[in-house]
């Protein structure tokens, strides 16, 4: 029996679902660790220093998408469960907080702007410094959102004791 | 993810400058590629006042530190932070060979203006690499600052480093301490940072490249050598 995660990308409409997340988060955080650049020229540039970087990037989006995707399917899937339901909102909430790590880099640009500077400023400047730490952070986050997902995913069937028992007598 | 593309969206739309009648963003046909500097107004509306910001008027005044032929058509005015990663990136992997193709064959000179914002030890440094620059060796203090750059104030850029540098630069240090402790440079380093904030910068390094008739395109962030040189034949073309 496949996996419910493997199950889920069986399912087109879901990779339908996907692609966009990907490439739209996967642009954003490209854009925000300049490997592209949209002014003055379209430039798609990785310099020897940024691979790590690049790596990090496409597997933070990638698993972002996947556990969006999941969790919304997980969702829709066990309607009225409760249980397995509240495991699909904890994966948005997983893949929102992982996705809001690139977030760093508004507070620096803040500094920039002049338009706080400070301590704000100085955090901002501290979490980019240490952006590879955070992003490895996200990922971790993710892959134990897909794992409580793919948990959840598994139908379970109890059988009370007693018709087991009764089986067994019989 | 709405703050993201609502951040991703202002940088987009604008990348360089808050004027109105920016045209530093370059668009699909090649006339409007390249935009005048003299930017439309910033207009008081409390005051009632209009006044003009001229771009690359106020970035090529003074006498800032130079690289290059004076006699270049294309001025390539640099705002950075010594402390700035992404500035010590770009000084790493570009800047060679921008000097290279670009400044030594004489089509273009190179203009650096302080934009610091990591801390005291950014001003630090701008203040020794003035102090080396009355010495005549601002360029290799320059160098110097970003080849042996560190994580943002962890201290490489300390008064006392800086010291070390000017003495392994052979700089006379009896010149170079008085210079670099009489805060004879806190106002151009301030007023270097007040225009960079006018021109509009959102990151460092930006960089202003201004042909001749003034023309001007904007390349922000640590942009591959290549994009330069494309500006600049847009630039000198286009004239």
């Amino acid at each position: 029996m496949p996996s419910p995660i493997v199950d889920t990308f069986r399912d087109t409409k879901y990779v339908i679902f996907a692609v966009p997340i990907v490439v739209a988060y996967g642009v954003m955080l490209f854009f925000f660790d300049q490997f592209i650049f949209f002014a003055p020229y379209f430039t798609f540039y990785v310099p020897s220093s940024g691979v790590w970087n690049l790596v990090l990037d496409t597997l933070l989006t990638t698993l972002t998408a996947l556990v969006l995707t999941f969790s919304i399917r997980q969702m829709l899937l066990q309607r009225g469960s409760g249980g397995a339901s509240k495991t699909g909102v904890l994966g948005i909430v997983a893949a929102i907080v992982a996705g809001a790590c690139p977030c760093y880099y508004l507070v620096p640009l803040l500094a920039v702007a002049g338009a706080i500077g400070g301590t704000l400023g100085a955090v901002g400047i501290l979490l980019n410094t240490f952006q590879i730490p955070i992003k490895l952070a996200a990922m971790l986050l993710l892959v134990f959102a897909i794992y409580k997902l793919n948990k959840s995913g598994v139908c379970k069937v109890r059988v009370p004791a007693q018709s087991i028992r009764q089986n067994h007598a019989n | 993810m709405v703050i993201l593309l609502a951040y991703a969206g202002w940088r987009f739309f604008s990348p360089a400058s808050p004027y109105s009648g920016t045209t530093s963003m370059i668009t699909s046909s090649m006339v409007s590629m390249v935009g005048t500097s003299s930017y439309g107004s910033s207009s008081s509306a409390s005051s009632g006042t209009t006044s003009t910001f001229n771009l690359a008027a106020s970035l090529l005044a003074g006498s800032p530190p130079t690289l290059g032929s004076a006699n270049a058509s294309v001025t390539i005015v640099e705002f950075g932070d010594y402390q700035c990663p992404t500035c010590g990136g770009w000084y790493n992997t570009q800047e060679a060979s921008l000097v290279q193709n670009l400044i030594d064959t004489g089509k273009a000179k190179l203009v650096w203006r302080d934009f610091d914002y990591y801390g005291p030890d950014s001003v630090s440094a701008s203040e020794a690499a003035y102090a080396a620059g009355a010495q005549g060796k601002f360029w290799q203090f320059h160098d110097l600052l970003f080849q042996n750059q560190q994580a943002p104030n962890g201290g490489w850029a300390s008064r006392q480093n800086l010291v070390k540098f000017a003495e392994q630069l052979g700089l006379n240090m009896t010149e170079f301490n008085q210079d670099f402790n009489s805060g004879n440079y806190d106002s151009l380093i301030n007023s270097n940072h007040s225009l960079g904030v006018q021109a509009g910068i959102t990151e460092t390094p930006t960089f202003f490249l201004i042909g001749p008739n003034g023309k001007e395109v904007t390349i922000a962030g640590g942009q591959p050598e290549s994009v330069f040189e494309q500006a600049v034949a847009q630039l000198t073309s286009v004239s």
